[in-house]
C-alpha cells in the first residue's frame, strides 16, 4: 500500500472514530440530559397527583379497601373529564398488591409496577416494550387507607423519538463529513508526498543505471533536505561506480597484459623445445635453442619475482625511519652494473633526510634511474636531485632521452604498461617497474609526478617527509 | 501492480472498517438504550415537597396536608362534657409526657394532684381538624390552667400547655416531646434563633416544622408548628 493511502486512511480512520465516538456520545448525553429534565418535571407531576390523590381519599373518608378504590375511581373520572387535561397513567395499589385502579398502559406491567413499588418513594425507574417507553415513579398515599401505592407513568418516548431523529440527521451528517474529509486527505496525502513520488522515480533510474539522475528542490523544508541528501547519496554513487568502472578497466588491461607478457616468452620456449625433441640438431643451433629456453626462461622468472614483489607491497605495512638522502643515492650508484649505460650526476642538499624506508626508497630511485638510462639520453647522464620543497624534500630524477607523450603519462604506472614495448623488452624490462615504484611512493605516504615531453626528456619527481625532528 | 493488488485488501478493510464506525453512534445508543432500561434511579427533589421520612410520621403528615389550628382558644360547640372524664383524658398525654422526660417527677406528681382536684372551669373543642381541651383550677391568688390541642385525624397533642415550674430547660424538654412523637429519627432538628424571650425552638428542614418551648415561672408551653420560626 503506498504511503499516501496509508496517511488518507488512516486520516479517515481517525475522523471516523472521532466522529462516531463523539457523536454517539454527545447524543447519548442529550437524551441524559432530556431524561433528566423529564425526571425533574415528572417528579413534580407525580408528587402533585399523589397530594391530589391523598385529598381525595381523606375528603371522601375511604377507611376501608372498597371505598378507597371508589374515591380513586371518581378522582379519575374527574381527571380524565377536566377540560385539556393531560393523560395521566396511574395505578393504584393496596398493601397485598391488589390493583384498586389502573389506567396505565398494557407496556406497563404489573411487574413493573411491584418493581417500581419495591424501589421505593425516593426513586423511579424504566420500562420498554417496542417502541413504548416509559418512565415509573411509585409513592405511597397516606393520610386514610394504609399501604395504598400510586404508581405514575409517563411516556419518554418522544425523548426516544428525538433522540432517533438526532442519530439519522448525524448519521447524513458523518457521511458527508466523512466523504468531504476523505477526498481532501486523499489530495492533501498525494500532494504532499509528491516529493517522495519523485525521489522514487530518481531512485529506481538510478537503479536502471542513470546515475546522473538527481532530484529538484519541492519547497518543503524537510523533503527538500533528503532530496540534498539523495543526490548527495547519488553524487557519491555516481563518483565510486566510475571508480569501479576505472579500476575493472585497469584489471582488464592488467589482466590482458599479464596474459601476453607470459604468452611471449613461453611461446618461444615451446617453440625451441620443439626444434630439440625433433632431433639431432647442429650444435650452434642447439646452443642458440638453449640461450633461447635460458634467455625467456630468466624473463619469466624476473616477471614473476616483480610481480610478487608488487603484489607483496600492496598488502604490506612498512616502518618509515630517518634516512640521508645521499645515502640512499650511493646505494643506487653503487647497485648499478658496471657496464651501466649512463653517468650518475646526482646534486643532492647534504642536509637532506627524508622519512622512509631506506632499502625501498633506494628500489624506487634504481627503477628510476634504470628507465631513464633506457630512455637513450642525449647528453648520457641520468641526474638524481634532492631539494628542499616546503616542509619536506623532493627527489627527482632527470633524464634528456625520448621523452612521453602526454596522454601516455596517467597509464604509464599501470602494470605491464610500456610505451615502446620492444624496445622496453630489450632493454629486459617487464613493464612492472613503474608500477612498483608508484607503490612504494604510495607506501610512503606520497605519489610519483612526471613531468615529460617527447624528445626533450623525462623528470620524475617524489616528495617525501622531513626526517628530521 | 502488483503492489498495488497487495494494498487492495488492507484499503477494502479500512474502509470497511469506517463504514461500520459510522454505526457506531447508533449502537452506543442501543446499549445505552439497554443500560437506561434496567436503570433505577434517585428521583429529583420536589421543590416544596415533604421529605419522605417525614411524609411517614403520621402527625407531621397531618400537620402539612390538614388546616392544623393550633391555637388553643379555638372556640368549640360541643355539649358539656365531664369534668372528671376530661381529667381523665388529660392525665394520659401528661403521663407520656412525663415517661419520655419532657417534665420531671415533681412537675408530674404537681399535675397529677391537680388533674386529682376536680376543675373549676373546663371545655372541649374541636374545628374540623383539631380537637382542644381546657381546664382551669382557681385558687386565692392564683390560677391553673391546663390546655391541650391535638390533631383530630391522628390523636397526637401538638400543643401543652402546662401549669408547672422550670424544672428542666426548654431543649430537653423539647428533645424529649420529639422523641415521644417519633420524630427524632428525623435527625435535623436544629436549634433556631427566635426573638420571643423564654422560647426554645428546633428546627427540622425534613419536616419544614418547629417545635417551640416557652417557659415562665410556673407554666410552660410546648407546640409543634409547621414552617420555620417565625413570630
Amino acid at each position: 500500500m503506498t504511503f499516501s493511502r496509508k496517511l488518507t486512511l488512516g486520516i479517515l480512520l481517525l475522523l471516523c472514530l472521532t466522529l462516531s465516538f463523539g457523536g454517539g456520545w454527545t447524543i447519548d448525553r442529550n437524551l441524559d440530559f432530556a431524561l433528566q429534565r423529564a425526571q425533574t418535571q415528572n417528579a413534580a407531576l407525580h408528587q402533585r397527583e399523589r397530594s391530589a390523590l391523598e385529598q381525595a381519599l381523606r375528603t371522601d373518608g375511604a377507611r376501608d379497601t372498597v371505598a378507597a378504590a371508589r374515591s380513586v375511581l371518581d378522582y379519575a373520572a374527574e381527571l380524565q373529564s377536566a377540560v385539556g387535561a393531560q393523560p395521566f397513567y396511574f395505578s393504584v395499589l393496596d398493601e397485598q398488591g391488589t390493583t384498586l385502579y389502573s389506567s396505565l398502559p398494557a407496556a406497563v406491567r404489573y411487574a413493573v409496577q411491584q418493581a417500581a413499588i419495591a424501589a421505593g418513594p425516593r426513586r423511579l425507574s424504566y420500562t420498554a416494550e417496542g417502541s413504548a417507553r416509559y418512565m415509573l415513579l411509585a409513592s405511597p398515599l397516606q393520610g386514610s387507607l394504609d399501604g395504598l401505592w400510586l404508581v405514575s407513568a409517563y411516556d419518554v418516548a418522544p425523548l426516544y423519538a428525538e433522540r432517533d431523529r438526532q442519530l439519522r440527521q448525524y448519521f447524513l451528517l458523518e457521511t458527508s463529513a466523512l466523504v468531504l474529509a476523505g477526498a481532501a486527505a486523499a489530495l492533501f496525502s498525494r500532494r504532499m508526498t509528491r516529493p517522495l513520488r519523485a525521489l522514487q522515480t530518481a531512485a529506481r533510474s538510478m537503479a536502471e543505471g542513470a546515475y546522473d539522475r538527481r532530484v529538484l528542490p519541492c519547497g518543503q523544508r524537510e523533503f527538500d533536505a533528503l532530496g540534498q541528501d539523495f543526490n548527495q547519496m547519488a553524487d557519491a554513487v555516481e563518483s565510486r561506480m566510475e571508480a569501479l568502472r576505472q579500476e575493472s578497466a585497469r584489471q582488464s588491461r592488467f589482466v590482458a597484459a599479464f596474459t601476453h607478457e607470459l604468452k611471449t616468452p613461453m611461446t618461444s620456449i615451446l617453440g625451441y623445445a620443439d626444434l630439440l625433441r625433433m632431433g639431432e640438431q647442429p650444435a650452434e643451433r642447439r646452443r642458440q635453442a638453449a640461450d633461447y629456453i635460458y634467455h625467456e626462461a630468466g624473463r619469466l622468472e624476473t616477471l614473476s619475482r616483480s610481480l610478487l614483489q608488487l603484489l607483496g607491497l600492496e598488502q604490506e605495512q612498512i616502518t618509515l625511519a630517518p634516512v640521508a638522502v645521499r645515502l640512499v643515492f650511493g646505494d643506487v650508484r653503487r647497485s648499478l652494473p658496471e657496464d651501466f649505460p649512463a653517468t650518475i650526476c646526482t646534486d643532492c642538499d647534504p642536509q637532506a633526510v627524508v622519512l622512509a624506508q631506506r632499502s625501498l626508497l633506494g628500489d624506487l630511485v634504481r627503477n628510476l634511474v634504470l628507465n631513464a638510462a633506457n630512455a637513450g639520453p642525449k647528453d648520457g647522464a641520468v641526474h638524481l636531485g634532492c631539494r628542499r620543497q616546503g616542509d619536506g624534500w623532493e627527489l627527482t630524477v632527470s633524464d634528456t632521452g625520448c621523452g612521453m607523450a602526454a596522454q601516455e603519462l596517467p597509464r604509464i604506472t599501470e602494470p605491464f604498461y610500456m610505451v615502446d614495448k620492444s624496445r622496453a623488452r630489450r632493454a629486459g624490462g617487464s613493464g612492472l617497474g613503474l608500477s612498483l615504484c608508484a607503490e612504494i611512493a604510495r607506501l610512503h605516504g606520497s605519489t610519483l609526478t612526471f613531468v615529460s615531453e617527447p624528445g626533450r626528456g623525462t623528470t620524475v619527481g617524489l616528495c617525501l617527509k622531513e626526517g628530521r625532528e | 501492480m502488483r503492489r498495488d493488488k497487495q494494498g487492495i485488501l488492507p484499503t477494502v478493510g479500512a474502509l470497511l472498517v469506517c463504514a461500520a464506525l459510522l454505526g457506531g453512534p447508533a449502537l452506543w445508543a442501543r446499549l445505552g438504550d439497554a443500560r437506561r432500561t434496567q436503570l433505577v434511579t434517585a428521583r429529583p427533589v420536589t421543590a416544596g415537597a415533604l421529605d419522605e421520612d417525614a411524609r411517614a410520621i403520621p402527625v407531621l403528615y397531618e400537620l402539612h396536608a390538614g388546616s392544623t389550628c393550633t391555637d388553643p382558644d379555638a372556640p368549640a360547640e360541643l355539649p358539656e362534657p365531664d369534668p372528671a372524664e376530661l381529667c381523665a383524658e388529660a392525665a394520659e398525654p401528661l403521663a407520656a409526657l412525663a415517661e419520655a422526660g419532657a417534665i420531671s417527677d415533681r412537675e408530674k406528681a404537681g399535675l397529677d394532684a391537680l388533674l386529682a382536684r376536680t376543675p373549676d372551669q373546663y371545655s372541649r373543642g374541636a374545628d374540623g381538624s383539631q380537637q382542644t381541651l381546657s381546664l382551669l383550677w382557681f385558687g386565692e391568688n392564683t390560677t391553673a390552667g391546663l390546655y391541650l390541642t391535638r390533631q383530630a385525624a391522628t390523636g397526637v397533642y401538638v400543643f401543652y400547655s402546662l401549669p408547672v415550674g422550670g424544672d428542666l430547660d426548654g431543649e430537653t424538654r423539647l428533645r424529649a416531646w420529639l422523641a415521644l412523637l417519633g420524630m427524632d429519627g428525623l435527625g435535623d432538628w436544629e436549634p433556631a434563633d427566635t426573638d420571643a424571650p423564654d422560647t426554645t425552638a428546633l428546627y427540622s428542614a425534613k419536616a419544614r416544622a418547629t417545635v417551640f418551648c416557652t417557659s415562665g415561672e410556673d407554666w410552660v408551653y410546648l407546640e409543634l408548628r409547621k414552617g420555620q420560626p417565625t413570630f
